[in-house]
Formats: C-alpha cells, structure tokens, sequence
C-alpha cells in the first residue's frame, strides 16, 4: 500500500516536468541560449523519463490486481450529473507507454541538441518539443476520454507545429497544413465515438465505461461507437485512406519524425484502440474492419516504399506499414501482441528515423538515396546503428522485430486464415527489400557525392547506440512460449484486456505450427534481403531494377505515384472544394456579405454623423431629454396599467 | 381625512416644480436650488410612504439624501464660483464648452 | 383639523417653490427657498418625523441655505449680470415636457396601490427609535457619509483655494 499511494503521488510529475520545461523554453529560451534550453529541455524529459522507469520498477513489485491505480487531479467540469475530473490512469498499458515515450523522447531529445545545434529557432523547437511531450504522456496516462482528448488534440497540434518548424519553406507550411487536416477529420469522428458513449454510459470514465461495455451496449452501438473511435486512430495513425499526410510530414526536422511520426503521436490510434478494446470485442464487424483496415496498409505502404528514392520517404511508407500491422494485430484479437509490436517497432523506427537523420547531416541535407553510396567508411558509427535498426525492422531472429512481429503473424495465423497470413509474409519480405535497400544504397557501392562529410557529434551517436541496445534486447521482453521463453510483455498487459486470454502456453501439438510460422517469416525476411543485395550488391544484378522496371511499368507507376491516393483525393476533394470556396469567395462573400457589412457600416457612419449635432454641450438641453425619457417610460407603464 | 395620497401628490408636485424650474432657468445658482426641489419632493414621499408601513428606513434615506445635498451644494458651489471667476458669467447656455 | 393643516402648509408649500422658480432676483428666490424648506420641515412633523423635521431646518435652512446666499453675496452677480436672462425655445420646450411629467406623477400618487396603514408606536420618528436604526444597521453608511462630507470640505476648499 505505501508503494501504492507513492506511486499515485508522483504520477502527475510524469507529464508535468516536460510542461515545465516547455514553459521555461517559450517564456525565456531565447534570452538564456542554446546550452540552457538544452539542458532543461533534456532535462525535464530525462527527469520524466528516470521517474517513469521508477515507477515502472515499483509497479512491477506490486500484485496483479493492485496493477490500477488512478489519480484524481482536479475535477475539472462538474456540470450537473457530467463531470470530467482531471483524471490519470496507471496500469500496465498506460505503464508501458509512459515509459516507452518518456525514454525514446528523452534520446532523441539529447539526439536533437546536436542535429538542431545550427538552427536559429532552437528555443522554439525545444517548446514544441517538450510540449508534445507532455501532451503525448497525457494521452497515454489519461484517466478518461476528455483528458485523453486533450492529449489527442495536443499531440495533433504539436505535430503541426513541428511539421511547419521551416515555415519559410511552402512545402514545410502545406505540409503542416495537410497533417492537422487529416488528422482532424479523424478526430472529428473520434469526437462523435465519445459523445455516442456519454449518451450511452453517462459517463467518460475508461474504468466504468469498459467494465459496463458488456451490459449495457447492444452489438450495433458497440459497432457505432467502435467504428467512430477507430476513426480517429485512423487519422492519427495514418492508415488508409488518412495515411497520406505521413509521407508528407517528412518535412519536419528528422528528429522531429522520429518522434513523433514513427515513435510516439501515430501509435497514439493503436494505443486507444487497445484501450477501448473491450468495446471493440464487442461488435464482431468493428474488429474485422480494424483487421482489414491494418492489413491493407500494411500491404499497400510497404509496396509503395519499395519504389521510393527519399530515405526520409521510404522510411516514412514504413511505418505506415508497420502501423498496419499493429491493427492487424488488434484486428485479430491479439492486442498484447500489437502493443509489443509497437514498443519494438518505436525502437527499431526511431534508431532508423536518427540514422537517417545522420545520413542526412553528414551529406548536407541530401534525401536522396540515388545520391549517397559507400558511407560505410565515413560514418561508420552510423552505419552498425542503423543496420541494427534495419535487421530489428525486417524481422530478422535475434532482434526485436523478429519476436513482436511473429506474434502478430501468428494470431493473424490462428485467427485470420491462410490468405491473411500470406499477404503479411509477403509484406515480411517487402519490409526486409526495402529497409536493406537503404543499407545498401547508401553505405555500400560507389561514392555517388562529393560534398565534406560532417561526421555526427557525440550527442548524436550516444542516443543511436542506446535505440540499438533496445532495438536488440526490446525483443526478449516478450520472447514466445514455443521458443521457450515467458512473453513477459504479454502477460504483464493481460489484465487490461480483460476478457482476452493472454497466449496460453502452446500445446506439445500447437508448438510446431508456430515454429514453422517463425522459420517461414524469418526466410521472407531474408528473401527480401537477399533479393536487395542481389539488386543493389551484385554485378550482375546491377541491371535488374531497371529491367523489371520496364516489364512491370504499370505498377510501378502505381506504385511510385503511391497508389493515385493524393492525386485522387486532390481531384475529388480538394480541387472542388478551393473551386467551391472561390465561388463563395467572389460571388457571396465580396459581393453580397462584404456589400451588407459595408451597407452597416456606412448607416452607421451616416448616423454617427448625424447624432453628435445632438451633444451641444448645453446643460439644458441634456436635461430636457432625460426628463422627456422618464416621461416616456412612465407614459408607457400607464399604457401597460 | 388626510391619506398618503394627499401626502404623495404635494411631494410629486414639488418634485415637479423642482423640474420645471431646472428646465426653464439659466442661472446656475437657481438650478441648484430647484434640484434642493427635487430632493424635498422625493424627500416628502419617503417620510409619507414611512408613516403608512410603519417602518423608519425611508426616515434613513431622508437623512442621507439630506447629507448628499448638502455635499453637492458645497462642491457645486464652489464650482460656480470657480467658473464665475474664469467666465464671469452664470448662463448654463454659455457654459457650453464641454462639447463633445 | 388635520386636513385644514395639511391644506394650508400645502399651500404654503406649492407656492413659495413656485415662487423660487418664477423670481427674477436670485436673493429672492433664496428667501423663497427657506420658506418652502420650512415648510416642508413642519410636513415632517405632521408625518410623525420630529428628528427629521429638526434636521431639515438646521440643516437646509440654516446650513444650505446660508451657503447659497454666501456665494450669491462673494460673486456679486447681481452687479455684473444684472438682466434677466430670458427663458427661450427651450424653455418653452421644458414647460411642456415638466407639465407633462408632473401630471403623470400626479396620476401615479394618486392611484397608487397601497399597504394596509400600519398602527405606529409612541416614539415613532423620534431621536431615539431613528438614532437605534442609523447607528445598528445603517452603521457603515452612515461611516461612508460622514467620509463623504469630509471629502466634500476638501474639496470645496481646494477649488476655492486654486482658483
């Protein structure tokens, strides 16, 4: 109990300290220079970070069932029989978050004082930064829907702010612009999932809304509700059709996309649909349309990533990919697995997401993989960071991805059938082509530049070396049963999923299949590797590309133009809405509203003009007005009488 | 029979007089007299309406507005002898400088 | 009896503020003022308020009053404005508005609806019942006011001074 109530003390400190730190980085980080803005910056995450890690430590000590603890901050809204407290919730999902984000945000912090240390608007970047940081611990603690629609909205808006960061560059701002849009046609139906539950429950509380779900909701409103919340994790999580804002986001500064475009803000979706998975179990066609949704992204951006020539793009497709997969997994009823998957692929993203980012520093801003080639000898500490990264992506045994990414295939085995399982093996082996094909091209082969290499500071290579301890040992969190090992993770998050039953230990019989499941993805994987080295290693593979280029033109023109997704949409949406609000621009707004304010305006200008011939300074005359105003006012109470 | 309808009707009607003459006069020594009008007037019907309810706050209020004359007469008054030094003049209709 | 008393300090009333009105000489409207604030004092006695009765005519009558006709003799106006000032459009104006006015509160006095007549105590309006009312629960504005005649000497002196 005093672990307990300790916990329950120091939870808030968790998302406050990088409030702090925001705060003291707007209000006076222009003034105090570059060091003290990094530091507090660093510093406050740190701070969050360590604490998470305490408290996670002590969590673990507590007993199953004491695993819930929440934390009534403020009552925020008291509103007749609504009430929305400031409410914070810790149990081992919301644990694994927090820690996840507070650590991976702390790394690539300390990662951004080097990357960013040239940049003019340091201060401001290390605000919003911060900010997002304590908007995404918000979300991840949240204790009910409002608070975690906060947390929603801030992320969102962090995530526009940062895309924007260069907002001289117009592709910068548009960009920006295209992410808070899409996002937020998504939330808007996030919102309407969260009214349609007050209504239902009459209240926004995740502890009775999930224990109630059962009882009170019919097969159809679950759907509803269900449908409108994984609405919203579409949008914010970029699957398809809302992914088309991710590849653009990629015009942030590229700490920026590690963060919050492949570690933090787009699992937000995966994470709420984990937490409201017990209304999802309830409606059979939410969790099919989940599965559905997740496996068609999958596929479809790892297709379009094999074609991509920007490294920032390419990883970018990836994961969108990998999100898909995540959903998959929630689709098929393996939410722990998903959950896994996410904490894997936040490792392994993020150390790629930072390689990149060095890649891209040591080269001069060039994005281009066309344009890099044997940087092997250059940048070496970059290198076996980033091929970690690259080997935990693909799925390769020993490395994380390997053990979250073969929980997934094997629900989506036992629970999705052959076909499914298929597709996502293929998409395996599209995973290992295209994070290889990166490898290659750009630390293999000849020297493709001629630009002073700017070798990446100490800052930058301490963070990268920290995801690659985690991109490798983040994986025996959770290594399977039939592997011998615990599934630690999956165990610890069983309790959240109530009814879910955590993967049972496999049946002598059950065994085979699921190492049979391993040894086949493990060798999608390494075809797709292979197939790269062949392309892009081998002499006589060197015309190869091109040559299936040409016999497949088709596709690949489908698959460079991303799948006609932007093309169609800017032809269905956005052409004839700028049409439609031309229209209303010069027709109704400058000719009849414009005319009518003006009119207004003028009749009161004529007015005023006339009204003040009124105020001639004599006494006299005021007085003979007020007195001929009560004359009035009691004429007319007579009148009434 | 004297009711408090007699009563309200002699102090309306100096209320009245009281308006009457802030309408009609221009010295401004004259307009301060007939607000003196004014508050007897109302004066007038608060000691009547006191006597039918039988309670003693109008009686109050009286004696407050009675300290409430008293203070805008001084400060009044010694307005007026400031403006009759600097304009040397009394006529409201040429005091008419705070236009707009 | 009393109706005859009311009729005659009525008269006496509604005449003398007339006249306050209607004279030419501003002493003359003064010695009209004293008269009318005379009577309306003798009104308050009728009503059973001796204390405010008493008040008036120490306070009007000797204290108002005495300032009007102080400033009336410091200003010499008398010698330096000494026409009549005519009335004009807007007097004329006011005449009509004021008449108006004064019959609609005479309506409304008249017509009223009224509270049953209460039956009042022996010492109803005097110094005692008035003085336990002004100094319980009328305590902080009776404060406020003696802060605001303060103020009003002040500043009546500082005008006087800068002038």
């Amino acid at each position: 109990m005093v672990k307990d109530s300790c916990i329950a003390g120091c939870i808030w400190l968790i998302p406050a300290l990088p409030l702090l730190g925001a705060a003291f980085n707007c209000l006076l980080g222009r003034r105090v220079g570059n060091l003290l803005v990094g530091i507090i910056g660093c510093g406050s995450i740190g701070l969050s970070a360590v604490l998470s890690l305490f408290i996670f430590n002590t969590f673990l000590a507590l007993p199953v069932e004491q695993r819930r603890i929440e934390v009534n901050l403020y009552n925020w809204i008291p509103s007749g029989d609504f009430s929305a407290p400031l409410t914070l919730l810790l149990d081992p999902l919301s644990m694994v978050m927090a820690a996840m984000v507070s650590g991976v945000s702390f790394l690539i912090h300390v990662y951004s004082t080097g990357y960013m240390r040239k940049d003019e608007s340091f201060a401001r970047y290390f605000f919003y930064l911060n900010l997002f940081v304590f908007f995404m611990l918000l979300l991840v603690l949240a204790g009910n829907f409002l608070v975690l629609y906060i947390g929603w909205e801030g992320v969102g808006l962090c995530s526009y702010l940062l895309i924007s960061f260069w907002y001289e560059r117009e592709s910068a701002a548009r960009a920006g612009l295209k992410a808070f849009v899409v996002t937020r046609f998504g939330d808007f139906f996030f919102l309407l999932g969260i009214f349609l539950i007050f209504v239902n429950f009459g209240t926004i509380h995740f502890g009775s809304v999930f224990e109630k779900a059962p009882e009170v909701l019919s097969t159809t409103t679950a759907t509803w509700i269900a449908l409108l919340i994984f609405a919203g994790a579409i949008g914010k999580s970029a699957q398809v059709p809302l992914h088309t804002w991710l590849p653009d986001a990629m015009e942030a500064p590229t700490p920026v996309s590690a963060l919050i475009h492949a570690a933090t803000m787009v699992t937000a979706g995966v994470y709420l649909v984990a937490r409201c998975y017990t209304i999802f179990e309830l409606s059979p066609i939410a969790t099919h349309t989940v599965g559905i949704v997740g496996l068609a992204t999958a596929f479809i951006s790892a297709t379009v990533a094999l074609v991509h020539n920007d490294i920032k793009r390419i990883l970018a497709y990836s994961t969108v990919s990998q999100l898909g997969h995540m959903f998959l997994g929630l689709g098929v009823g393996a939410p722990g697995a998903a959950i896994f998957h996410l904490l894997t692929h936040a490792f392994a993203k993020a150390l790629l997401f930072l390689g990149a980012g060095a890649v891209i520093h040591a080269l001069h801003e060039e994005m281009d993989i066309k344009r890099m080639g044997a940087l092997k000898q250059y940048i070496p500490a970059t290198f076996w960071t980033f091929t970690i990264g690259a080997l935990a992506m693909s799925g390769i045994p020993g490395f994380a991805g390997f053990f979250s990414k073969d929980a997934i295939l094997h629900a989506t085995f036992v629970h999705g059938g052959v076909l499914v399982w298929l597709m996502i093996l293929l998409t395996a082996s599209f995973t290992g082509f295209y994070t290889f094909r990166i490898v290659f091209l750009a630390f293999f082969g000849e020297k493709r530049w001629d630009v002073h290499v700017e070798r990446p500071i100490g800052v930058m290579t301490v963070p990268l070396a920290a995801l690659a301890f985690l991109a490798i040992a983040g994986g025996y969190m959770g290594v399977p049963h039939a592997l011998g090992g615990m599934d630690k993770i999956g165990g610890f998050l069983a309790p959240v999923f109530s009814s879910h039953n955590p993967a049972e230990p496999a049946e002598g019989g059950a065994q085979a299949p699921e190492i049979l499941l391993m040894v086949m993805s493990a060798i999608a994987a390494f075809g797709g590797i292979g197939t790269a080295y062949y392309f892009y290693m081998t002499p006589q593979g060197k015309e190869a590309p091109n040559r299936l280029r040409q016999r497949v033109a088709p596709i690949y023109e489908l698959l460079s133009n991303a799948w006609y997704f932007d093309r169609v949409y800017q032809a269905v949406f956005v052409e004839p809405f700028m049409k439609a609000a031309g229209f209303f621009w010069e027709a109704v707004d400058s000719s009849v509203i414009d005319n009518a304010v003006r009119g207004v305006a003028n009749s009161f200008l004529g007015g005023g003009s006339i009204v003040p011939k009124l105020q001639i300074g004599a006494v006299r005359w005021y007085a003979l007005f007020m007195v001929l105003g009560i004359t009035v006012m009691l004429g007319y109470v007579f009148l009434l009488m | 029979m004297v009711t408090t309808s007699h009563y309200l009707i002699l102090g309306s009607a100096l209320f009245g007089i009281g308006v009457l003459g802030f309408l009609m006069k221009r010295n401004v020594i004259v307009l301060l007299m007939c607000v003196e009008l004014m508050i007897n007037g109302a004066g007038v019907s608060f000691v009547a309406l006191c006597r039918q309810t039988g309670s003693l706050e109008g009686q109050v209020f009286v004696l407050f507005a009675m300290v409430i004359a008293a203070v805008e007469i001084a400060v009044g008054l010694s307005l007026i002898l400031l403006i009759f030094r600097n304009r040397a003049t009394l006529d409201v209709d040429k005091l008419e400088v705070l236009k707009w | 009896m009393e109706l005859i008393q009311f009729y005659i300090v009525a008269a006496i009333t509604i005449s003398s503020a007339v006249s306050v009105i209607m004279q030419g000489r501003v002493m003359y409207s003064i010695l009209s003022l004293i008269v009318t604030l005379l009577s309306v004092a003798w009104i308050y006695a009728i009503l059973n308020a001796s204390f405010l009765a008493v008040v008036q005519v120490i306070l009007y009558a000797g204290a108002i009053v005495v300032l009007f006709v102080f400033a009336v003799m410091m200003l010499r106006y008398e010698e330096i404005e000494p026409q009549r000032m005519r009335t004009g459009l807007i007097g004329c104006l006011g005449l009509l508005v004021a008449l108006f006015f004064i019959f609609e509160l005479i309506l409304s006095s008249a017509t009223g609806p009224f509270v049953e007549e209460a039956t009042l105590s022996a010492d109803f309006g005097s110094i005692k019942s008035v003085g336990a009312i002004l100094y319980t629960q009328y305590l902080v504005p009776l404060e406020l006011a003696s802060i605001l005649l303060l103020v009003a000497v002040v500043g009546a002196a500082l005008f006087s001074k800068r002038g």
